[in-house]
């Protein structure tokens, strides 16, 4: 990191002394802020994954005694080492709630966004930096809030994480839903401010600031994936905010909009009437659907890049892929009823909600039959973020499919809230997008760091983790067809569902495994920042503007001038050039400014594309069969 | 849990070796005194049994705290004080309000989460539960378990039954050699300059590897844990049966997809790995391949969609012309009642200003309306000499303070901290606002004549499990006391959120009957559960209620055992007057 300073001083513009302050804790330069974010996401990530084994723990020994669970929780919320029934219920809430909004949501697009979208369309830094520097520290506060309710004297949070009053309006209906509720409410509220200002940063960054010949059609497809996932927080997040403030008046105010006929064996009939539950459940999920593609886009998009750059092949399609990004996110927003199909709304709705779901599928399906089209024929170099990006392909084909059994709202009736959902959107979004942000992290740490991750490792990582994935969240599948509901404590009146004590058992040592899995991706990560092996400028020869900058990571990002960009990002392997790769900022030899007119015009891929337009779908089939070598 | 046993499964093959012996000793006499001036029987000690379970079961256990607190020994605790504990079971709301120091120390412990009243039991009821919580529980439970392990076993491998932590110390330690290992590898292709091992290679063939397993994986998953696929069953209703045979062709949708795709995933990591000298082939899109993708998942979809929306709307407009029987399902934390319509054939209305002990559904009824209002003005008198009073306990809880250290200290200055912030007084006057609220409520709907009082509900039966009549079709009525709920029926692919404020319903035929799904089975013991799948509180894993599918005869003769919940009383002339909004919720159809 030593490097990084003396090299600040050759660059012209940026030959200010910074201190220590400036330089690593309230910096405005973009790749100092989504280190900060994706430190911070570790350690949600980690904190929140223990938690996760603390209940399996539960769920798999039942009348077992963990002394550890005492010493981590205290006597009052695991007595003689058994957890407590409502504390279950929050660490169930809190690792949700962790998972979504503070790994998925700020760890990965607030790392990548910021990371990648100043780097990859040649911009010195975010359109702002000082918001940008705001959005982390409301991020990094709004965290500690969440944090702090661990500390309540009722508990954190205990309502799941959907937070759906009146159980979490009322808190005499559950200890969870007092003071712990209300810090869930403040630190959410934070989160939203912090993620409206990164969002509005990074749409305006990628709108304004690309560097001369950066057309929208040469953008990467990260790029494409974060600008649509920072529009998608932007239209959403508010929702939230205001369902969220409601749900603070009426928990503080007296007011009722969610709240109507309520008995309370502790306060009797109150005075709440004309409220809807169902209301907040609404404006919840017109967020949490899009919510699911805000974590899962910018892993898609991570996964393209990867996958190009290590099947040393363009991308297939791409255009194809920008389409489906803009149709995901678009459908995106008008498919959150199919999280309330049985909430006794009316029939006609639910039909509406159950097309629009199905049609999702497509553009979804449309990806996952191009990357593998992109592995085909390709030159797989299975580099630690390859193998993460090959998992959350096969993840999002399992998840995909499940998705198909939940959005149709007859098969809904019988599998809502069974095992069967937490399976589906454990490896479709779970799975997917931690395997995405994880390629991303071996991806780029050389940009981060100037090092590189320790290869062997990663590997054993990635296998004991795909691995236990699979075998945590596959079985779940076949509970939920058998009707095991999900959120339980204990089957202690339902001893039918004993059956699955085996199975439960199977899961939690799966699960411990992946917890011991990413103990490995913990020491390789932090000990590489230090002892890592000294990272070359382009160590993937890849094609992308971030691998023009040098190893040291400066401030302004390109010592002279920004490049300009003269092709598309996914040229590799172009029979045209000798190298199997051609950087953006490269000018073809023949005439750079007259190609660079004639690019814009023609798409780019199709220019030195050998397949002809003529060539039908059938040649090209046999074409399968009889590989030709180019 | 009722009884506490190591639920290994060690332990439960012990229990099935001594299931013959234990149940025959399952209500042995082990009653060390006489409770409440009584002495146990047998008798009495099965109804504790029967009413434990009914009543208390969701919230208490003997051994461990489940919402409340473990009971085992609570009779000696309080032996002393029997009618306290007596009054404190029966409405332990009355004593906290009266000031009662003991039931506020309670009360506080759980942090204001009150104890459901039980009114409706009498103090003889009360001591049958105690006799059998001071029996040590009984075998009844065990025998459940029982006929639970016998499923378990095919399952069962053992291999999983405990943490071997001499296990988990040999993988750490083998990690600790890959390290080392990997470490020289490192140095000596530093020294050699190129690389000891081909990474590449090893992955590319890890992938075929790993499609194998996985492959084996999904198929040994399907022969071992598809046999609990409710699909496997027959659906116990009507429209199950055509939704089993939706989801038989979405899997035949979906699994060819999965295979395929997934196959080729790891095919292609695996044929097309890096070779020395080789270029990837240059394949930038192709138009007709990718129509060719889109366009048949669509057709797929557009197929299944169509499918999904006729079930659908078939399965929820199942009842236009509104003749189906209609039973209303009510959820409470954490229990389920039913209401069944009585001799009129028609459900009375229903208000949640009405709930009190001994009309735990609020059904409408004039009689008890003003009997409510009575008890309420009583209690606000009560609340009003508690909020009087809550300056000089305060002096008492401050004078107290002179003689305690450390965490007693620190539990008074709590206490006191209750009073000198205002939470206390602020408490009691919302309270009472409540109250107040409440009264004039149902004194303008009493003087609204009619309406609601109409005494449809008079003959109304409040019931603990669901009795159903085979091939007949049912239209459960949700409503909810205080936070929402959900009704599964698993069997009967049927499910339904329970809102309070918002009445929903869900209608369907039962083709099963009890008898019929033990046979299907092959467990005598089976029976229909529904039971609560939206988080609710503590106690959500343990809502649930029998529901009995038999034939007409059996159902007679059950209903016919069933007592109304008023006695019948003359019906005041009803006038075409309507009430106010909220006080005809049961009224309100669901849409939103």
């Amino acid at each position: 990191m030593s490097t990084a300073t003396a090299h600040a001083h050759t660059d012209d513009h940026h030959h200010h002394e910074e201190s220590f302050i400036s330089k690593y804790v309230f910096s405005m330069d973009h790749k100092m802020i989504s280190k900060q974010f994706l430190i911070t996401g570790i350690i949600m990530g980690v904190i929140g994954m223990a938690m996760s084994i603390a209940f399996r723990l539960q769920l798999a020994y039942p009348d077992t005694s963990f002394p550890i669970l005492e010493w981590l929780f205290g006597s009052k919320w695991a007595p003689d080492g058994h957890l407590d029934a409502g504390y279950y219920m929050a660490l169930v809430t809190m690792h949700g709630t962790i998972m979504v909004f503070y790994v998925l949501t700020a760890g990965l697009s607030g790392t990548f966004a910021n990371l990648l979208l100043p780097l990859q369309v040649g911009a010195r830094d975010m359109a702002s930096p000082f918001m940008n520097m705001l959005s982390y520290w409301l991020f990094l506060l709004s965290s500690v809030v969440l944090l702090s309710s661990l500390f309540v004297e009722t508990g954190p949070a205990s309502g799941g994480w959907t937070i759906y009053p009146p159980l979490s309006a009322l808190p005499k209906a559950m200890a969870g839903s007092g003071m712990g509720m209300t810090l869930w409410l403040v630190a959410i509220v934070i989160f939203i401010a912090s993620s409206l200002l990164g969002g509005i940063n990074y749409v305006s960054t990628v709108l304004n600031m690309r560097t001369k010949g950066m057309s929208m059609t040469r953008l990467p497809l990260t790029v494409w994936a974060l600008m649509l996932t920072a529009v998608l927080g932007i239209l959403s997040f508010p929702v939230l905010l205001g369902g969220g403030l409601l749900l603070l008046f009426d928990r503080g105010f007296g007011t009722s909009f969610y709240l109507s006929d309520i008995y309370l064996g502790s306060a009797g009939a109150l005075e709440h009437t004309g409220g809807s539950p169902v209301l907040f459940q609404h404006l919840f999920w017109f967020l949490g659907h899009p919510e699911v593609y805000i974590i899962i886009m910018p892993a898609l998009g991570i996964t393209s890049e990867i996958i190009a750059v290590n099947s040393r092949k363009p991308i297939f399609g791409y255009t194809a892929m920008v389409i489906s990004l803009l149709g995901i996110a678009f459908l995106s927003f008008i498919v959150w009823g199919h999280h309330m199909f049985i909430t006794g709304m009316n029939p006609l709705l639910g039909a509406v909600f159950l097309v629009t779901t199905l049609i999702i599928a497509v553009p979804s399906a449309v990806k996952t039959f191009n990357y593998l089209a992109t592995l085909w024929r390709g030159n797989i170099r299975f580099t630690n973020a390859m193998m993460f990006a090959i998992g959350l392909v096969s993840f999002f084909i399992s998840g995909g499919l499940t998705g198909i059994f939940l959005g149709n709202a007859a098969l809904d009736i019988q599998l809502h809230d069974t095992y069967f959902v937490v399976g589906h959107f454990h490896i479709v979004m779970g799975c997917a997008a931690i395997f995405g942000m994880i390629a991303g992290i071996y991806h780029w740490f050389p940009k981060m760091f100037g090092r590189m991750m320790n290869k062997p490792l990663g590997y054993i990582h990635f296998w004991l983790t795909f691995i236990s994935a699979y075998l945590v969240f596959f079985p779940m599948h076949f509970m939920g067809l058998a009707g095991v509901p999900r959120r339980y404590y204990a089957f202690t009146l339902l001893p039918e569902y004993n059956v699955w004590a085996d199975v439960n058992v199977l899961m939690t040592l799966a699960a411990i495994l992946g917890g011991i899995a990413q103990i490995v991706f913990l020491y390789n990560f932090f000990s590489s920042i230090f002892i890592g092996k000294k990272a070359t400028q382009n160590p993937w020869e890849a094609n992308t503007l971030e691998w023009t900058t040098p190893v040291e990571r400066i401030h302004g990002n390109w010592p002279g001038e920004i490049p300009t960009v003269y092709r598309w990002a996914y040229d590799y392997s172009n029979p045209a050039h000798e190298a199997d790769f051609m950087p953006q900022n490269i000018p073809d030899e023949h005439s750079a400014e007259e190609l660079f007119e004639k690019n814009t015009s023609v798409d780019p891929a199709r220019k030195d594309s050998p397949v002809k337009e003529t060539v039908d779908f059938f040649t090209l089939l046999r074409n399968w069969y009889k590989p030709r070598t180019v | 849990m009722i009884f506490q046993t190591n639920n290994r499964l060690k332990g439960l093959f012990l229990f099935l070796g001594l299931f013959i012996i234990q149940y025959s000793f399952a209500f042995e006499n082990n009653l060390k005194r006489p409770i409440n001036g009584q002495d146990g029987s047998v008798e009495r000690i099965e109804e504790g049994s029967k009413l434990f379970n009914a009543n208390c079961a969701s919230c208490h256990a003997l051994n461990n705290k489940v919402v409340g607190p473990a009971l085992a020994g609570v009779v000696d605790k309080y032996s002393e004080d029997y009618t306290w504990l007596l009054s404190w079971i029966k409405n332990n709301q009355k004593l906290v309000k009266s000031g009662d120091e003991r039931a506020n120390k309670i009360y506080a412990e759980y942090n204001g989460a009150a104890m459901n009243i039980f009114e409706n039991l009498s103090d003889d009821q009360i001591t049958s539960v105690l006799m059998w919580i001071d029996n040590g529980g009984d075998g009844g439970t065990i025998a459940v378990d029982a006929s639970v392990t016998q499923e378990i076993a095919p399952v069962s491998d053992g291999l999983f039954s405990k943490i071997n932590w001499i296990v988990v110390v040999m993988c750490l330690l083998v990690f600790a050699v890959i390290l080392m290992i990997l470490g020289i590898l490192e140095l000596v292709s530093n020294i050699t300059g190129r690389e000891v091992i081909n990474w590449n290679n090893i992955n590319a063939y890890m992938m075929l590897v790993f499609l194998v397993g996985f492959f084996g994986l999904v198929i040994y998953e399907y022969s071992i844990h598809n046999q609990f696929n409710l699909a496997n069953f027959e659906s116990a209703s009507e429209h199950g049966i055509e939704m089993d045979r939706m989801m038989r062709w979405t899997w035949i949708a979906t699994l060819p997809v999965f295979f395929v795709t997934q196959f080729l995933l790891f095919f292609f990591s695996f044929k097309y790995r890096q070779k020395p000298n080789h270029k990837a082939y240059f394949l930038s899109h192709n138009n007709n391949l990718e129509y060719v993708w889109t366009l048949i998942p669509a057709i797929v979809l557009a197929v299944l969609v169509s499918g999904g929306f006729k079930m659908w709307n078939k399965v929820l407009r199942s009842d236009p012309d509104g003749k189906t029987q209609q039973i209303e399902v009510f959820a409470y934390q954490f229990g389920w009642n039913a209401r069944y319509p009585g001799a009129d054939g028609e459900l009375g209305k229903a208000n949640f200003n009405l709930i009190n002990g001994v009309n735990p559904l609020g059904v409408a009824n004039r009689e008890h309306a003003v009997e409510l209002i009575k008890e309420l003005e009583a209690d606000i008198l009560s609340m009003d000499t508690a909020l009087m009073r809550l300056p000089k306990e305060l002096a008492v809880l401050k004078s107290g303070l002179g003689g305690l250290v450390d965490d007693e200290r620190k539990d008074q200055l709590n206490k006191i901290k209750a009073y000198t912030s205002g939470d206390k007084k602020a408490d009691l006057e919302l309270l009472i606002r409540a109250r107040h609220t409440q009264i004039d409520r149902l004194k303008k709907a009493l003087a609204a004549e009619g309406g609601m009082f109409d005494g449809k509900g008079d003959d109304d039966q409040v019931v603990g499990e669901i009795h159903l009549v085979k091939d007949k079709p049912v239209r459960l009525r949700f409503r909810a006391r205080d936070v929402i709920h959900s009704a599964y029926l698993p069997y009967f692919r049927t499910q339904m959120n329970v809102v309070p404020g918002l009445p929903t319903e869900f209608t369907f035929t039962p083709i099963k009957s009890t008898r019929e799904m033990q046979a299907i089975k092959g467990d005598p013991e089976f029976d229909y559960y529904l039971v609560c799948n939206k988080i609710c509180g503590n106690a959500h894993f343990n809502m649930k209620m029998k529901v009995v599918v038999e034939d007409q005869a059996s159902y007679d003769k059950w209903m016919a055992e069933q007592a109304a919940l008023f006695v019948k009383k003359p019906e005041t002339p009803s006038l075409p007057t309507s009430v106010s909004d909220s006080t005809s919720t049961i009224e309100t159809v669901a849409l939103n």
